[in-house]
């Protein structure tokens, strides 16, 4: 259907609308008017993703020139979002006929999802497939006539750069442009992104600066940028600017130093001219002006704005010197992980104290990255997953020559938890998140940040140190209560029952946790997830249930999965999973809180019928380098501790639960099987649409109370739910739509008050989003 | 033995053995397998070695040495098993091998491992093993016991082996069975004359009938009651004790119990298939396995136990075979594919923080087999792929090498795969909660009536005026209908070769001579009368004695010689044709007598067929002179 939204004409994909969606695309729309970062939270399942389509969409119509870019976490998501930008523009050029756009939707993913080459495609670990792609692809390895070439890339070279595409490209429709053109997706997507009116891919190719700066910094300011899924946005950001060493990184790294000489000794013999031109390029320009496409693996470590800009110094322009700088720094480093203290410094201090071993400035060390890259395409290596290790290392030189405050540098002797094993790791991490966010904030002109489960709102916006011009939280419109969260404090026996880490091991409290899920598997239709806090809790308990023989009970009633550590394992164990709940046999699935099933899993309907959340997903506290971001945060952004903490926590278990609902017709049990979550500080902490269900009768409940509560609550739901009961509350037709003051069609007389209308109450909406 | 060989055949192994109670010489060719009743000089029973598909020998235990065969019947098309005992009083056993040996290596028995592996299940099912497992400090004396055990155990596996044998062969049918059979009879009443004028009267027996009709059986009007029942989601291979007393704990294996375990842990099956019953015996080998089932369940608690265990070097290969498991997932659903992030570690790759050691997936290892077990139980349960026993990640890419045409395959291949995981996202993709909903409910086709499908139009639908009507409607147009050649084939007819046209004029005038000579009798019209249902039953009447005929009859010197109940069923079966045969001649004599000439003709081609079965069942009571043939 079409509508308005203000002055703008929305093109919806769908004959129906959520009213949440309604009022997300209202604040987007007002959002993208004024420009600047917003954020949005939005229940689960509400269709986000296809209003934020829509309404972009539609609002490109009006300003062609704007691009979207679209980030997600997984890959399931980005071919579901993919899926969703082609109902939307589908419809909306079928609407428009002969007067539609031309666009093009470019998804994008590593090689290691768009690779066709039969042989590298079938390497499952990314880095194997990026080497063996560079073995086919790099120049010089192609301009040798003897050497095995990629048909796909060959053509893609040949013709690619021509290329006019149009439509939409999920990663399986490149991938099948790919065979049927005989040409490769991923140089092929890589390519088009740049034309793409949208892109949609993972967060990295936007925020980890050593692939943003290859991949993205051609796209235009005007961009709207979206982050989808971005409850974690932090930690991406976070860990894209992080780099730990060990003791095998060092090994290797020196084992490449020698690698790296006896190449060099060979080529001093062969073709020394190739040195030479290498030392009048690093003389005359930056070290690595003049790579192409397919040779760069990875650009500096450091921000687009960070990277140096100036010839590479004196010293370390010839290879040799560089490689013995390199071997100092290594040396160095090698002598600080001796140490059988725990040591946090500042990078600072690190680098005074390098200053003095070494006599290496930190100038220097900032072009360490690009000097590296250079030599290796002077060397002409493309194995450069075999030469990880010293890039790690000189990754960590730039990185550690170009940051000082924000970040920290900590040395651990006994870093591998077995406790008296001596297995030291020197961690370079990052602790402001804002760092990563802060280039994307002042490049474009729209930033969106989305999800689910943002609550509290504050919490980013200080993490993230923006100031959005539009902040919304909307609640879920429903005629009925499809969620029924159960705030579980103890077991039948009344024992209470918890994941704190003094009570966790108790024979109490690991037999009520299994009692409730044997019970809930007998009440339950077709699939439960269960969520542990770790993966060696689940583990534990596990085996504990195992010995009990409760697990045989559960089987009696449903199929067991679990994720293990092994993503392909997992994989498969989920397909099952599906096909048993689609079976009627149903199935339980357990898995761990930040594991991979936990993020980008949609559980909706007959998938996911009831969550069981075992514990609060605190993380470790022991861990030093959560320590000192505590510390960070709490100083620069006053946030306290425990105020981060739990909140942490709670978005980790929202984000959990959340994954069972997709749809209003949809239903399901969330229980919450920890005492701890009774306290009105951690609940309130729960998004405003899980929130609104928790009545005092979900409230502090004993296993028997909450599975009574789940009989009736399912017994409930299994009434019929026609449309009609939910139309004009919890759905709206176009009519529904129409009767709203912000979608009048403008009319020539109308027009201008409308717009004013909507100006007022846009100024309204940041006003109250400063008052947040 | 001097029997009449075919070209080139040569003797290659004998023995004295029993045959349903006959003493005889079992034959092993070149060739074929020939068994010879003392005192006879010709086979009485022949096969060619293609045609044996399995066999099954008794275990080493047994006093009997067993040699079990199934022959594929080239007449019936099914498996039939012949039971020889080797009857040499000291040699029988080592006969027996040599003539298994021989016949795994030239026969080609069909997935002969699978086999051999659920007929050791089989077996060591029959045996019932309650295993006595005691504590270990064991005293001899309770040893000892155990071993008397065991022998009278092992004899009681004798006597029950025959039952189990005879019992396959013949399987009595169950009685959801027999009430699925009674449905179907009540609800097709063409079946239930059939079976009436057949069975009822004896001229074939109920399961011949029912033989043929499976399809039937299974069709969805009774299968409600005759859903296939899954694997239990239970893991019945967790065996817990049933009793325990004193120093002895016993367990019960039943052979779907037995079936679970090797299906559960492979490297319990591989065990087996390695050591029973060359090494140890069955008995020996579960009284391992639940001792070692203790260090396999219990194994993230307890430090494994002393080396000789026989299962540990079995279960490393498992590990090992899942580490192997290099390659990418090809054929998944791209919603679920949570691999698809990479397996590169933040850690392991040196970039990123790992806030919580506790979340590292490592840290699982330990518990792995356990949690995996769980994994691979549930997928076998749903019959659906699983890590250990998938192909999932094999690619045509490995044939590569062999040519271009295999690389075109493998991406068609691909390219499918592709295409079903387009649809699936699509799928996931709509909001159905928002869109229009259009459902359509399709009927689906469902045949109560096969007549009315079959042979036209039923009372149900038209009068029979109405029908009367239709019928001369269509003959009317039917007459008058000249086909107009020249329109169809020249649309213009401005500049026109005066020969073409003459000769479309004289097809057209010929044809609608052929046409208009269509005229209307009442003959053509089968009306529903007393003669038309009298003239089905006839015809499906014999059509069903002849299948039966057909699939008992036999030519003498040539396959499987018929058994002695064959001969006879066949014996009775002409008969019944004979009969037949002239109750329809006489039928075709009075309607040519009463001047329906034309229904006279209907029988003559069910005549004709009785006819053929008849010659042949003459031709086997006055076989050819053999001289002549020769």
């Amino acid at each position: 259907m079409k509508f308005y939204i203000e002055d703008l004409l929305v093109y919806f994909p769908y004959a129906y609308i959520y009213p949440e969606q309604y009022s997300y695309m209202l604040a987007l729309k007002r959002s993208l008017d004024v420009g600047g970062p917003c954020i949005l939270e939005m229940p689960s399942g509400t269709g986000k993703t296809v209003s934020l389509l829509s309404l972009i969409s539609s609002y490109q119509l009006k300003n062609p020139s704007v691009k979207l870019v679209y980030c997600s976490r997984t890959v399931p998501e980005i071919e579901q979002a993919t899926e969703e930008a082609r109902r939307v523009i589908n419809y909306r050029n079928s609407e428009l006929g002969a007067s539609a756009p031309k666009t093009l939707c470019m998804s994008m993913s590593s090689r290691r999802n768009l690779c066709i080459h039969p042989r590298v495609s079938e390497e499952r670990e990314s880095r194997t497939v990026d080497s063996l792609c560079r073995d086919l692809t790099t120049p010089w390895a192609r301009a040798n006539p003897n050497s095995e070439k990629c048909k796909y890339f060959e053509n893609f070279e040949e013709k690619g750069q021509e290329l006019l595409l149009e439509g939409v490209y999920t990663l399986e429709d490149l991938k099948e442009y790919g065979y049927k053109n005989g040409m490769c997706p991923y140089f092929l997507s890589r390519h088009m992104i740049n034309f793409a009116n949208i892109v949609i891919f993972s967060y990295q190719y936007l925020l980890d600066p050593k692939i943003a700066s290859l991949i993205s910094s051609s796209f235009p300011s005007n961009s709207i940028v979206v982050f989808d899924e971005a409850h974690n946005i932090d930690n991406v950001c976070i860990n894209s600017l992080s780099i730990n060493i060990d003791n095998r990184v060092l090994e290797s790294s020196s084992k490449n130093i020698t690698k790296i000489n006896h190449t060099l000794e060979n080529l001093k013999k062969v073709d020394e001219q190739r040195l030479k031109q290498e030392y009048l390029r690093l003389v005359q320009g930056l070290a690595r002006s003049g790579s192409t496409q397919s040779e760069e693996l990875s650009a500096d470590p450091v921000l687009p704005s960070d990277v140096i800009q100036e010839a590479v110094p004196g010293n370390i322009r010839k290879a040799e010197h560089f490689i013995s700088l390199m071997r100092r720094v290594i040396d160095y480093l090698k002598s600080r992980l001796r140490s059988q203290m725990v040591i946090s410094e500042s990078p600072m201090a690190f680098l005074q104290s390098l200053y003095h071993a070494t006599q290496i400035s930190s100038k220097t060390l900032r072009f360490c990255s690009a000097r590296l890259s250079s030599l290796l395409r002077t060397l002409k290596i493309t194995d450069v997953n075999q030469f990880s290790g010293i890039s790690l290392i000189a990754d960590f030189a730039t990185l550690v020559g170009t940051y000082n405050s924000g970040f920290l540098i900590i040395i651990e002797p006994y870093y591998q938890k077995g406790a008296n094993q001596f297995d030291p790791i020197f961690q370079f991490c990052c602790l402001d998140a804002s760092i990563g966010m802060k280039p994307i904030f002042e490049k474009y002109r729209s930033v969106v940040i989305t999800s689910g489960t943002l609550s509290p709102l504050e919490m980013y916006t200080k993490m993230l140190n923006f100031r959005p011009t539009m902040i919304e939280r909307l609640s879920m419109s429903l005629n009925r209560n499809c969620i029924c969260p159960c705030i579980l404090t103890r077991g039948s026996d009344q024992i209470s029952i918890s994941t704190k880490f003094d009570v966790r091991s108790d024979t109490a409290v690991v037999r009520n946790y299994g009692s409730l899920l044997v019970e809930t598997s007998a009440i339950v239709p077709d699939g439960i997830i269960c969520f542990f806090t770790s993966y060696s809790y689940m583990e534990q308990i596990v085996s504990v249930w195992n010995e009990m023989g409760l697990l045989n009970n559960i089987l009696t009633n449903k199929l067991i999965f679990v994720e293990t550590s092994d993503p392909a394992e997992s994989a498969l164990a989920l397909q099952n999973y599906k096909k048993a709940c689609d079976s009627g046999r149903g199935a339980v699935l357990l898995s761990v809180a930040r594991g991979k099933v936990s993020e980008g899993i949609d559980f909706d309907n007959q998938y996911g019928r009831c969550v069981i959340l075992y514990g609060i997903p605190y993380i470790n506290t022991e861990s030093r380098v959560l320590r000192a971001r505590l510390e960070f945060l709490r100083d620069k952004y006053q946030i306290k501790e425990n105020e981060f903490l739990t909140f942490d926590a709670m978005r980790t278990a929202s984000q959990c639960v959340g994954r069972v609902i997709r749809g209003k017709q949809d239903y399901g049990i969330m229980i919450f099987a920890d005492k701890r979550y009774n306290r009105l500080d951690k609940r309130s902490k729960l998004p405003q649409w899980i929130l609104q269900f928790c009545q005092p009768q979900h409230l502090n409940l004993s296993t028997d109370m909450a599975i009574q509560l789940s009989k009736q609550f399912l017994r409930e739901m299994g009434q019929p739910f026609s449309r009609e009961e939910q139309l004009g509350k919890s759905l709206w037709s176009l009519e529904h739509i129409e009767k709203q003051p912000t979608s009048k069609p403008p009319t020539t007389t109308n027009n201008i008050t409308n717009n004013n209308n909507g100006n007022t109450n846009n100024g309204n909406h940041t006003n109250d989003a400063m008052q947040l | 033995m001097n029997f009449s060989k075919e070209p080139g055949e040569k003797i290659i192994l004998r023995a004295t053995t029993k045959f349903s109670g006959q003493l005889g010489a079992l034959i092993f060719t070149n060739l074929r397998l020939v068994w010879i009743q003392t005192g006879h000089s010709e086979p009485s029973l022949h096969f060619h070695l293609s045609e044996i598909k399995n066999q099954f020998v008794s275990t080493p235990q047994s006093n009997k040495a067993l040699l079990r065969l199934g022959v594929k019947d080239s007449v019936q098309d099914k498996i039939q098993d012949f039971l020889f005992e080797f009857t040499h009083t000291t040699n029988a056993r080592s006969d027996l091998n040599s003539f298994r040996d021989k016949i795994a290596q030239l026969a080609n028995l069909s997935n002969p491992a699978p086999a051999a592996a659920k007929d050791a299940a089989a077996t060591g099912s029959d045996a019932d093993p309650k295993s006595t497992n005691s504590s270990p400090t064991l005293a001899s004396k309770q040893q000892l016991l155990k071993q008397q055990q065991q022998q009278k155990l092992a004899a009681e596996e004798k006597a029950k082996q025959n039952p189990f044998l005879s019992s396959l062969k013949q399987p009595s049918i169950s009685e959801t069975e027999i009430k699925q059979r009674v449905t179907l009879l009540a609800s097709n009443k063409d079946l239930k004359h059939l079976f009436d004028s057949l069975v009822g009267r004896g001229v074939i027996s109920e399961s011949d009938f029912w033989e043929s009709r499976k399809v039937l059986l299974k069709n969805d009007t009774v299968k409600s009651e005759k859903q296939s029942t899954g694997m239990p989601s239970n893991i019945l291979s967790d065996v817990r004790p049933t009793s325990e007393d004193g120093n002895q704990v016993k367990y019960r294996l039943t052979p779907t119990i037995i079936h679970q375990i090797f299906i559960q842990y492979p490297s319990v099956e591989k065990a087996y298939k390695a050591n029973v019953p060359h090494k140890i015996s069955e008995q020996d080998f579960w009284k391992k396995y639940v001792q070692s089932k203790y260090f396999y369940r219990d194994r993230n608690i307890n430090a494994p136990p002393a080396q000789d265990d026989l299962f540990s070097k079995y279960d490393t290969d498992e590990l090992n075979s899942i580490k192997i498991l290099k390659r990418k997932l090809l054929d998944i659903n791209p919603l679920v594919d949570i691999s698809s992030e990479g397996d590169d570690d933040k850690l392991t790759s040196g970039y990123g923080v790992l806030i919580d050691q506790t979340q590292n997936p490592e840290k699982l290892e330990k518990a792995l087999p356990l949690l995996r077990r769980f994994n691979r139980h549930s997928a076998l349960v749903l019959g659906s792929k699983d890590l250990l026993s998938s192909n999932l990640t094999e690619t045509p890419s490995k044939k590569l090498k062999i040519g271009e045409d295999e690389d075109e395959a493998s991406i068609a291949e691909k390219e499918k795969i592709l295409e079903h995981n387009k649809h699936l996202i699509q799928k996931h993709a709509i909001i159905q909660d928002l869109a229009d909903d259009k459902t359509l409910d399709i009927p689906t086709l469902k045949i109560l009536d096969q007549k009315r499908y079959f042979e036209g139009n039923s009372s149900a639908i038209l009068s029979t005026s109405e029908r009367v009507e239709l019928r001369e409607e269509f003959q009317e147009a039917n007459t008058l209908w000249v086909p107009d050649f020249y329109s169809i084939f020249f649309n213009d007819n401005n500049n026109e070769d005066e020969k073409q046209q003459s000769i479309l004029k004289e097809i057209q005038s010929v044809s609608s001579v052929v046409s208009n000579q269509n005229t209307t009798t009442d003959e053509y019209v089968l009306n529903e009368s007393t003669f038309k249902t009298e003239f089905f039953n006839k015809f499906r009447t014999s059509n069903e004695l002849l299948r039966h005929f057909w699939a008992t009859t036999f030519t003498p010197g040539r396959g499987v010689p018929p058994t002695p109940q064959r001969m006879e069923k066949n014996r009775k079966l002409v008969e019944v044709i004979g009969d037949m045969y002239d109750k329809l001649q006489e039928k075709q004599n009075e309607l040519r007598d009463a001047g329906k000439k034309n229904q006279g003709i209907l029988f003559t081609s069910i005549l004709s067929t009785l006819n053929k079965a008849i010659e042949k069942a003459q031709s086997i009571s006055n076989p050819p002179n053999q001289n002549t043939i020769k």
